[in-house]
């Protein structure tokens, strides 16, 4: 399935028709908010939850602040604990880096660990056409994805839009899964199957949750135990960051740990958190002989040197926001067509692929704000769709915006030129009535030809009164207003209080 | 007496109320207009309605046509910007003004402070009764069961919520009963309930269906935007529900 941004409004169309989905979704979303919101009390009533987030917002900012010297000292810490430490400017010299350690290592099997970062450079397609290398991804649900060769559904809940029969047809027709809708089983089949590609593999790819700067750490966290398989037993792990998963110190990382799985699985904390400090040493026993970190860039680096745009590197991937949006709920993950579906993707992807590219993407949004209300990381994305759709209407060559077009310019010259002329507007009005109230039936019209066309899909729309508020008003509304109020405010009691005061 | 003091000490608080329309709405739900104008008057406020008023410039800032929205805003404070008071039944003009404006003129620092000056007495209508007036009873009836939609703008922009609760709850003979994600957006959102009309259908009709399962006689809210919305598609599905705005109920207009 090839999904591109450009072709959100299909995509949504099919999506949305699909209520079974949608109202699954939105009931799954439901508990998982329940979940988050429940372990959101272990920080205390809602202030202190408040609380919690503002200092989860402030690490993010001087993570952000600092973000170039905290990068350096993590490589210097870093290659102090022997990780070698790659830099890759964009998506390709990413995906390139790692085939040279593939062909440097002769590496034949790949496991991988869940990677949000992997998915946005493409790298499975890429090595498995350049190398011919096997990749098994090792989180359940990501290996279901990778299976039906779609997108993740939602970061943390890869397959979380399908059923258990389609799982299990999905299993049996490509893993050879004797077919059973039992979910214990289907577990243990996939488990059994993925030991021995963890036991047999000769690479390890993960992403990056947090890196501490002060000692050259990785940390990961995970529910399945595949990325302590993908971290320990290869030859060779690579691990991909990109460049604002930093932190300075343990105390941030951890802080920025507990907001993240509370608002991601509603957990205090995952099963597994995996802290490396480099590949094994020569009194350990277990661990990769070699061990990569890649920092990628891939247009972030633009994006920070404007101090709004810069924001958007704020977030750490808890999804909470996605759970809470109105729009991702409905279609799902697939019109975004890249790997960071519902408000972190309508933030990140117009920064990275573009503004022509993704203007679906800010400009499916009712501006609700539900995202920025629960977001830990401190993301103003109502700041940043705003700003998204100004670039787009004066044109932005540095982020592949071109001007908006012309037709919608005059529309909101018009709308503009009628504010300011009362007495244009009062005819704008008249002309509008006329129209809508021929058309109209019982007080209402059920459908519009024309630019108004999409409302009347499932709506309809009042009939315009006859008399404007202003007519009311100045025919006796006015008047009526006043002796209303005069009576209120001539009462015994009111006259003696002011006369008092 | 508490009512005819608090009264007295309202006329002492601010002589003149001035109502902000949002105009496009206004001129399709002049319902909504004439219930805040009855309801304010009827609690003893003096009203003062500028003729000259269009709109706040909200469509054209949420579009990103800024250069546009700052013509329309510096008229819009010109306009409001004497008077001492402003009240609306509109949420989201009133987060325009109080939140949008003061950013629109981000390098304009004289239109800036004009904006922040304005910003500060504009209110929206249930925040300006409870918060500002200290009226929680408006002395209004309805025999029935009432569900509260918390409208986007209102709930988050502007961080409204117990206030409208407040006089819902205190209306005689009225129940407010809860309602499934009462705060989740209704899908109108401006142009997006134009241009993607599918999903703005698939959100609205979970918010209807919340409110049918709530069994609420009437569903209420303050935002004229959702007003139109989800009065639109009511009518269309079920005839027979109602929907309200804030005013509506508490000027007993229903």
């Amino acid at each position: 399935m090839n999904l591109r941004p450009e072709d959100f409004q299909s995509v949504a169309e099919t999506e949305v028709a699909n209520t079974a989905q949608g109202d699954f979704v939105v009931m799954v979303a439901g508990v998982f908010n329940y979940l988050c919101d429940t372990a959101m009390t272990a920080y205390g009533e809602q202030s202190a939850q408040e609380e919690a987030r503002a200092i989860g917002a402030q690490i993010r900012t001087n993570s952000l602040h600092n973000l170039p010297e905290l990068l350096e000292e993590f490589e210097s810490n870093a290659v102090r604990n022997g990780i070698q430490v790659l830099w890759a400017a964009d998506a390709d010299e990413a995906c390139k880096l790692v085939k040279d350690l593939v062909e440097k290592h002769q590496v034949k099997t790949i496991t991988k660990g869940k990677s949000m970062i992997s998915e946005e450079i493409g790298l499975n397609h890429f090595l498995e056409k350049e190398t011919g290398v096997k990749i098994y991804e090792g989180d359940l649900g990501e290996f279901i994805v990778q299976q039906r060769g779609t997108l993740p559904f939602h970061i943390v809940g890869p397959a979380i839009n399908l059923n258990v029969q389609e799982i299990a047809s999905i299993l049996q027709e490509h893993i050879d899964m004797p077919y059973t809708e039992d979910a214990q089983e289907i577990v243990s089949y996939v488990r059994g199957y993925l030991r021995d590609k963890f036991e047999r593999a000769d690479m390890g790819i993960t992403g990056v949750n947090q890196a501490i700067a002060s000692t050259g750490s990785l940390i990961l966290v995970e529910n399945e135990g595949n990325i302590r398989w993908v971290t320990s037993a290869p030859r060779v792990h690579v691990a991909l960051m990109s460049i604002e998963k930093v932190c300075a110190n343990y105390a941030d990382a951890f802080h920025l740990l507990g907001l993240l799985t509370r608002n991601c699985t509603g957990q205090a904390i995952t099963s597994y958190v995996s802290v490396l400090n480099g590949p094994r040493r020569n009194d350990e026993t277990d661990g990769p002989e070699a061990m990569y970190v890649i920092i990628i860039d891939n247009g972030r680096s633009a994006a920070y040197k404007d101090p709004l745009l810069k924001e958007a590197l704020r977030c750490i991937r808890c999804g909470r926001c996605g759970i809470q949006c109105p729009i991702y709920l409905r279609i799902g993950a697939y019109p975004y067509g890249w790997n960071y579906p519902g408000p972190m993707g309508n933030v990140i992807a117009p920064l990275i692929m573009g503004l022509d590219r993704t203007r679906d993407l800010y400009e499916a949004c009712t501006l609700c704000g539900g995202c920025q209300a629960v977001c830990p990381a401190g993301m103003p994305h109502l700041d940043l769709f705003a700003r998204y759709r100004q670039m787009k209407v004066t044109g932005n060559k540095d982020f592949g915006g071109s001007r908006v077009c012309i037709k919608e310019r005059t529309g909101f010259k018009l709308l503009t030129w009628g504010m300011q002329n009362p007495a244009l507007y009062k005819s704008g009005v008249k002309i509008a009535r006329r129209y809508i109230n021929k058309r109209s039936q019982d007080g209402y019209v059920t459908k519009l030809s024309g630019p108004m066309s999409g409302w009347f899909s499932c709506r309809d729309f009042p009939q315009i009164p006859e008399k404007s508020f202003r007519q009311l008003w100045q025919e006796g509304l006015q008047k009526e207003a006043a002796e209303l109020a005069s009576l209120s405010n001539a009462s015994p009691q009111a006259a003696a209080q002011s006369e008092e005061g | 007496m508490g009512r005819a003091g608090m009264l007295a000490k309202r006329s002492d608080l601010m002589s003149k109320v001035s109502c902000l329309y949002p105009v496009p709405l206004i001129v399709v739900m002049v319902s909504v207009g004439e219930a805040t104008v009855r309801l304010l008057a009827r609690l003893g406020f003096d009203l003062q309605y500028h003729e000259e008023q269009t709109c706040c410039g909200q469509p054209t800032i949420t579009a990103g046509h800024l250069d546009l929205a700052k013509k329309a805003a510096r008229r819009f404070i010109s306009i409001f910007e004497q008077d001492e008071v402003i009240v609306s039944p509109s949420g989201s003009c009133v987060s325009t003004i109080r939140n949008e404006y003061p950013r629109l003129f981000a390098d304009e620092p004289q239109w800036q402070e004009r904006a922040q000056e304005l910003g500060q007495r504009v209110y929206e209508l249930s925040e300006f009764l409870v918060d500002v007036a200290g009226i929680k009873d408006v002395d209004a009836h309805y025999n029935g069961k009432l569900a509260y939609h918390k409208s986007c703008h209102i709930l988050r922009a502007l961080g409204i919520d117990r206030q409208p609760q407040t006089l819902l709850e205190n209306i005689h003979g009225a129940e407010l009963v809860p309602m499934q994600l009462a705060h989740e957006c209704c899908g109108f959102g401006g142009q997006f309930s134009v241009k993607y009309p599918y999903i703005s259908e698939a959100i609205v009709r979970d918010k209807v269906k919340n409110f049918l399962a709530s069994e609420a006689d009437l569903l209420v809210l303050s935002d004229p935007g959702c007003l139109l919305n989800i009065r639109g598609y009511l009518h269309r599905h079920h005839p027979g529900r109602q929907v309200k705005h804030l005013a509506e109920v508490l000027a007993g207009s229903i």
